[in-house]
């Protein structure tokens, strides 16, 4: 009686794969989000704390998306807010909402680049450091960035519903 | 053991953390090997020939270009005039110019071989104006000497040409060292710019940048 009361209770007990793939996927993008966070602070052998944002602020204007005034903001602040974001992600923390900031971002990033494929301007992404050139291979790297986020995303609603 | 959401956010800083020290304090042979190579050992008469400033200024600004390259032109036309107007003439950098043609422009090294011509005569400021200024007009058919001619006197043209005419193998290795040169330094494309200050030399974005950024960032080095 009590072995079949232990099965009842395991068959309705809900299955650690969804849990473990989150768990991974989350920390996979974090991870990605700290290391672009890096790049663009660490880069031609060493830290640019002080000036990172003259760089990144160059391939950021390069897509002639922006005015100045957006273009050093956006170029100050995205790092950190990188650094952010991958700590959250990894940490799990609000996740359905670090979710869905992600692939807002990404999707951001996808267009913008995209944009500039199209108008083949012969630029630099920004993604990853700022000599990284802007090409087909970026935009499947990033578009696959985006299902990532949008997979974690959906699986931490439905986690969450389920719970 | 289930950690508290900023418990965790806490390690996670402190991981972190460990693994910036680290990378911060490894071996100075690997930050060297993994830095933008410093500017090759040129001679100052090497150096001079392709430049415009005063050689002492506090930065150096090297723009691996190609004359036959429209993004080359666009930088030149937008920034580097500008550069030249506010920053060397005033004798805050000095501007080197370092030959990067690429083999999808036919006569991108004809027209190099002219600028080092004139370069070579003391003439590089008014080659490099009349080739970019006129690129329009010589980049489909080749015919460089005929549309750049126009810019200077004829005799002084006619010196450009019997200088390259007499000197073209030590023209066509000082264009393959620049472009060796650039071939270490990974540069893929034209222009690309390396800024030198303070000994420290830095790799800007691939293919141009703002005029207004590129101020911003001269501004700041010569504050420090």
């Amino acid at each position: 009686m009590a072995t079949s009361a232990i099965s009842a209770e395991t068959s309705v007990r809900p299955a650690a794969w969804p849990r473990i793939l989150l768990l991974v996927g989350r920390v996979a993008l974090g991870l990605i989000f700290l290391v672009a966070a890096y790049t663009k602070l660490h880069f031609n052998g060493g830290w640019h704390f002080g000036d990172y944002h003259f760089f990144f602020g160059m391939a950021i204007n390069s897509y002639n998306l922006l005015p100045l005034w957006g273009v050093e903001l956006l170029a100050r602040g995205l790092p950190w807010f990188e650094v952010a974001l991958g700590a959250l992600l990894i940490a799990g923390v609000g996740l359905r909402w670090t979710g869905i900031i992600a692939s807002a971002l990404l999707l951001v990033f996808i267009s913008a680049m995209t944009r500039a494929y199209i108008l083949k301007l012969e630029i630099m992404c920004g993604c990853f450091g700022n000599n990284e050139k802007l090409g087909p291979l970026t935009l499947v790297r990033d578009g696959s960035l985006l299902v990532l986020a949008l997979a974690v995303t959906i699986g931490a609603f439905l986690i969450k519903k389920r719970e | 053991m289930k950690l508290h959401p900023i418990s965790r956010i806490g390690i996670l800083l402190i991981v972190a953390m460990a693994v910036v020290s680290s990378g911060s304090a490894r071996p100075k042979s690997q930050a060297s090997k993994d830095a933008a190579p410093s500017p090759a050992p040129a001679s100052s008469s090497a150096m001079s020939r392709k430049a415009i400033g005063q050689p002492g200024a506090p930065i150096t600004m090297e723009v691996f270009g190609d004359f036959q390259c429209p993004a080359c032109r666009n930088f030149f036309e937008v920034t580097v005039k500008q550069v030249i107007d506010d920053y060397v003439v005033p004798g805050k950098v000095l501007l080197v110019h370092r030959d990067f043609p690429l083999e999808m422009h036919p006569y991108a090294r004809q027209a190099a071989r002219l600028a080092n011509a004139a370069a070579e005569l003391g003439q590089f400021e008014a080659i490099e104006r009349a080739l970019y200024d006129h690129q329009d007009a010589w980049s489909t058919k080749g015919n460089i000497e005929e549309v750049v001619a126009t810019s200077f006197a004829p005799a002084q043209f006619k010196k450009f040409q019997s200088y390259e005419a007499a000197h073209i193998n030590e023209i066509n290795a000082s264009i393959e060292r620049d472009r060796m040169l650039g071939v270490q330094r990974n540069v893929n494309q034209t222009p690309t710019v390396f800024v030198t200050s303070k000994g420290k030399t830095e790799a800007l974005p691939g293919g141009g940048v703002d005029y207004k950024l590129l101020k911003q960032y001269f501004d700041y080095l010569l504050r420090q």
